[in-house]
């Protein structure tokens, strides 16, 4: 034992191993969340499978954005796939897809005021009707058993299912009636239901084009809604076109009957979609095709130029302001932006933001 | 794991006869890099595991691991989960759909030796070898008499394992046979934090069955020819979880089933010698997902057929040369891939010199250049150098350029909402390193033996391939990125003997800094300069060993720092830095005709939760214990 270069590299091991093991763990920092009286809340998807979806707060009077907030102020991750959030008599409604779950917050301070989690296998958004119950969209256990859900918001536990068609997806509060757009899920739909908030039944039926989507309401109180169309595949997987369905937005009118669909020029994976519409009811935008297009409601036919040529996954029209804010994802992997333009379509600022940032919901 | 021979192998009773040796000897050319091997004892311990829980529990580099009974995949210096070659006995056993084998698919016990080589001194492996090879082969030995050997044991999570190996091996002719079940439920609780408030649940939908039977045969026709033949057939049955972050039930099973025959002949001549092999591998990967009832199955086979022709030459006493020509061809049968049924061919010839100016000095060169489907791939050289400062001083260094050509899925995938890229380039690494090793070897055991060895590397990544969506959110492949990845690997061990306990340190190292450098579509500059994900920059382990008459006591420390889950390095969604401890007992039994073994192993000794893969836990303290027995009839010849 005592030769000299045993002992010197038994010093040598022994100071590289001191160095290895020492964990290197962050101080938690958990900086008081104060979300601004006035602004929006950008979602944040995140990827597929992983539990790093994510809600970013823009703030009107600061013009800045902050990320991360659910998991900064609540100390756990918010989970896996947000697909939606929606605020409502000051909560919000952060619907997790993957993780089967809704995360309600205060609005002020994010802080988690109940997490509803049965019943709700593959749960897409979140409607308030009243300051006792909640319509949340959800596509099933097997994506094609569609259903709206009756939540009641003191207890937050669904109290009822109300079977609507396939890939339930974004729904339109009119009145007492909530449109429901059918996107499809994991098969196809072409309808667009319609709920009597008092019964919870359904009341009307409207066929669109294939798997609508999303719908807004039109200063005439018309009912606008975009379709994916339908993608047909031959056995090799490339596009059966004569099988497949054009992608397309429909307009149906107070008496919920369609008065007419117009149909985009091919045959894509995702049509029109992300309805938006300006403050005064007048103009819609949509992404469709790895750009964002606007149209009059006047009009009865599509535009052939584009309002913006840039691939957003996610779109939203600024209520306040009338801002188009588009959502840009350019993976799932990392950060993704925000680009908001003004109505005349000039970039006025990009933030950056969470992981695949799919949609705004506003304060 | 202790690099230097063990105390126990050199007066191991299996001394006897010389190695059969039959393997490609490419590793001769590419001496320099950093290599870690397992030994037989390390080996012994990781009986009834799989390749990727012995390299992972015995802190081979970075294994990334979804999970008990989930794929396992290597990286090494920062690279790619798909950039490590595997070799069996010189043949590639990556798939060509994913450009992965799974080393939790691979039995301990099926493979003799094994070896763990990082970085891409080693051009002549071929595809894939960017930032390392794994190299599994067979040994075998004349004359050796009748041997039984079985391994049975029994752990945590109703896991079982047994095999049993019998081996006549006589003048001319060896004849080995081995068969392996093992299955686990690996349903170990775990705390899941993805639900409010956090609660400890058990792991749903993980077990997994495997079963596999290893035929090899040897023949020597006449002095200098050798016939070799070997057949592994293998299959699996895995339940598929769901990461911890769905709430949805898992459904999915997977169902593998393997078939490797490999048939050789070697011609040994005193100044050259010839080697042929000719192989078939396929592998059947059946997927079915009853919750997904739009895809629920799918099936994804490959079928390759290699033939690689090699010669060795000596040219003088200090000039070697190795050329030959390895043919590849390769098919894919995968529902996604639609009506086509992928094939390419190709054809790679190499030619690798290694020259001896001085007994002090050897220099390598050596370069590969295959061809697919008539297209040539990037041109991949190697330069190789040793230097023998003085004796036990090594000085080495090399560069090296490797590629990866895209695989099937990557060119042909056609699905809803995903569609493969025709167009791919090959990714291309340019490589350079620079290393030291310092060896204090002893014949006795009275005075202690040391060794240490550091490398410093230096790699370039370039067009490398990742999936992206693009317009009208179709996922699909682009040559994206260029990688740069540079970091110091540094390994030593210490052996001595205190009265009569030999005692064995080691430890390894790597610190990794892997970044990306330019990112060609420029939407997500966010991400340059950062770190990859899951490529922690530091991971090392340290193994200590102590061996007093017939009992072995082996514990190993294994530290991998945070890893980044998101390519812009949120700190939020990093997963946190572990050290995991393992820790093994064994006792020897000597009788006249056999040996036996009792093996008891305590994984995860302080109990630590971490995960390797987000959504993907790991399990706590367990156990497994094990015996093994070895019945040797030497004069039965």
């Amino acid at each position: 034992m005592s030769n000299p270069v045993f002992k010197r590299s038994f010093l040598f091991i022994t100071l590289a191993l001191l160095l290895f093991f020492q964990s290197c763990k962050e101080a938690d920092t958990n900086p008081a969340i104060q979300v601004g009286a006035e602004g929006y809340f950008v979602v944040n998807e995140g990827g597929f499978g992983n539990s790093n979806s994510s809600i970013s707060f823009y703030d009107r009077k600061s013009n800045a954005i902050s990320n991360d907030l659910f998991a900064a102020k609540n100390g756990r991750p918010l989970g896996d796939q947000t697909q939606s959030m929606s605020v409502f008599e000051g909560k919000g409604y952060i619907v997790v897809q993957n993780s089967a779950k809704i995360e309600v917050i205060k609005l002020e301070d994010f802080s988690s005021v109940a997490t509803i989690s049965e019943g709700l296998p593959s749960p897409r958004y979140f409607i308030g009707i009243s300051s006792t119950k909640g319509y949340v969209s959800d596509w099933g256990a097997d994506g094609v058993t569609g259903t709206v859900k009756v939540v009641d918001l003191v207890t937050y536990k669904v109290l009822n299912s109300i079977a609507v068609g396939k890939g339930s997806n974004r729904m339109l509060k009119v009145g007492n009636l909530v449109y429901v757009a059918n996107a499809g899920g994991y098969d196809n739909d072409n309808t667009v239901k319609v709920i009597d908030t008092n019964t919870d039944m359904i009341v009307a039926s409207v066929t669109t084009g294939d798997n609508p989507n999303s719908l807004q309401k039109d200063s005439e109180g018309n009912i606008w809604v975009t379709a994916d169309g339908a993608e047909a595949y031959n056995s090799d997987y490339s596009i059966n076109e004569s099988k497949s369905t054009k992608g397309s937005i429909s307009k149906i009118n107070q008496a919920n009957v369609e008065v007419f669909r117009l149909a985009v020029d091919k045959v894509t994976f995702n049509g029109p979609s992300n309805l938006g519409i300006s403050p005064s009811g007048t103009i819609l935008y949509y992404t469709y095709d790895g750009a964002v297009y606007n149209m009059a409601t006047t009009a009865n036919t599509l535009p052939t130029t584009v309002f913006k040529a840039k691939n957003y996954y996610g779109l939203a029209v600024d209520p306040f302001n009338g801002n188009v804010i588009g959502c840009f994802a350019p993976n799932f992997s990392s950060a993704g932006s925000i680009d908001v333009h003004d109505a005349a379509g000039n970039l006025q600022k990009t933030y950056s933001v969470g992981i695949g940032p799919n949609g705004c919901a506003f304060k | 794991m202790p690099i230097l021979a063990n105390a126990q192998e050199i007066n191991s009773v299996t001394q006897l006869q010389e190695v059969v040796i039959e393997q490609s000897r490419l590793g001769s050319y590419a001496t320099t890099s950093y290599t870690l091997k397992v030994d037989s004892l390390t080996k012994q311990l990781g009986s009834a595991a799989s390749l990727a829980d012995l390299l992972r529990k015995h802190g081979f580099g970075h294994l990334r691991f979804y999970g008990p009974g989930g794929l396992a995949t290597a990286s090494f210096r920062g690279t790619g989960s798909s950039h490590t070659a595997v070799l069996w006995n010189g043949i590639n056993l990556l798939s060509p759909l994913s450009g992965q084998l799974d080393l939790s698919q691979v039995p301990v016990s099926f493979i003799d030796d094994a070896s763990v080589q990082t970085g891409g001194a080693a051009s002549l492996y071929g595809n894939g070898s960017i930032g390392g090879t794994i190299q599994l082969n067979s040994k075998a030995r004349f004359s050796e008499g009748l041997r039984l050997n079985t391994f049975s044991s029994m752990g945590s999570f109703g896991s079982y394992y047994q095999d049993v190996g019998v081996s006549w091996s006589g003048k001319k002719f060896i004849s080995s046979t081995k068969f392996f079940y093992g299955e686990s439920e690996n349903d170990f609780t775990f705390l899941n934090k993805n639900i409010f408030p956090a609660k400890k649940e058990r792991r749903d939908h993980t077990a997994t069955q495997q079963r596999g039977i290893l035929q090899q045969n040897y023949w020597q026709l006449s002095a200098p020819h050798l016939l070799t033949f070997k057949f592994w057939y293998q299959d699996n049955s895995y339940e598929v979880p769901n990461p911890t972050s769905v709430a949805r039930k898992a459904e999915a099973i997977e169902q593998n089933t393997y078939y490797r025959t490999v048939v050789g002949w070697h011609f040994d001549h005193r100044l050259f010698d010839l080697n042929f092999q000719s192989a078939f591998v396929k592998h059947d990967l059946n997927y079915e997902d009853a919750s997904s009832p739009s895809d629920p199955s799918s099936k994804n086979i490959f079928n390759t057929s290699i033939n690689n022709v090699e010669m060795n030459f000596v040219f003088a006493k200090n000039i070697y040369v190795t050329s030959g020509l390895h043919h590849t061809w390769e098919q894919g049968i995968v529902d996604s891939f639609g009506d086509r049924e992928p094939e390419r061919n190709r054809t790679a010839l190499f030619t690798a010199l290694k020259w001896l100016p001085t007994n002090r000095w050897e220099l390598a060169g050596a370069f590969r250049n295959e061809v697919v489907n008539g297209n040539f791939t990037p041109f991949a050289p190697s330069i190789t150098s040793r230097f023998k400062i003085k004796t036990g001083i090594e000085l080495f260094s090399s560069v090296s350029r490797n590629y990866r050509i895209p695989t099937f899925n990557d060119l042909y995938w056609q699905g809803a909402g995903a569609l493969g890229n025709p167009r791919l380039k090959s990714e291309t690494s340019f490589s350079h390193e620079i290393g030291f090793s310092y060896s204090l070897l002893k014949k006795s055991l009275s005075v202690p033996s040391l060794f240490l060895k550091t490398v410093i590397f230096n790699n370039d990544v370039d067009d490398w391939i990742q999936w992206n969506p693009t317009s009208g959110s179709i996922w699909s492949p682009q040559n994206i990125k260029k990688v740069w990845s540079r970091g110091i690997e540094l390994q030593g061990s210490l052996q001595a003997s205190v009265k009569k306990v030999v005692i064995e340190m080691s430890f390894q190292y790597t610190f990794t800094k892997s970044t990306n450098e330019a990112i060609y579509n420029a939407s997500a500059s966010n991400e340059l300069h950062k770190q990859l994900i899951l490529t922690p920059v530091h991971e090392g382990s340290f193994t200590g060993r102590a061996t007093w008459r017939k009992y072995m006591l082996t514990i190993v420390s294994a530290y991998t720092s945070k890893q980044y889950t998101d390519s812009d390095n949120t700190e939020f969604n990093a997963l946190d830095s572990y050290t995991v401890t393992s820790l093994w007992l064994t006792k020897r039994f000597l009788f006249s005709s056999y040996q036996g073994t009792l093996v008891a192993e305590l994984n995860n000794l302080f109990d630590v939760t971490y995960q390797s893969r987000p959504g993907y836990p790991m399990p706590g303290i367990n156990y497994k214990v094990g015996i093994n027995f070895n019945f040797v009839k030497p004069n039965y010849l």
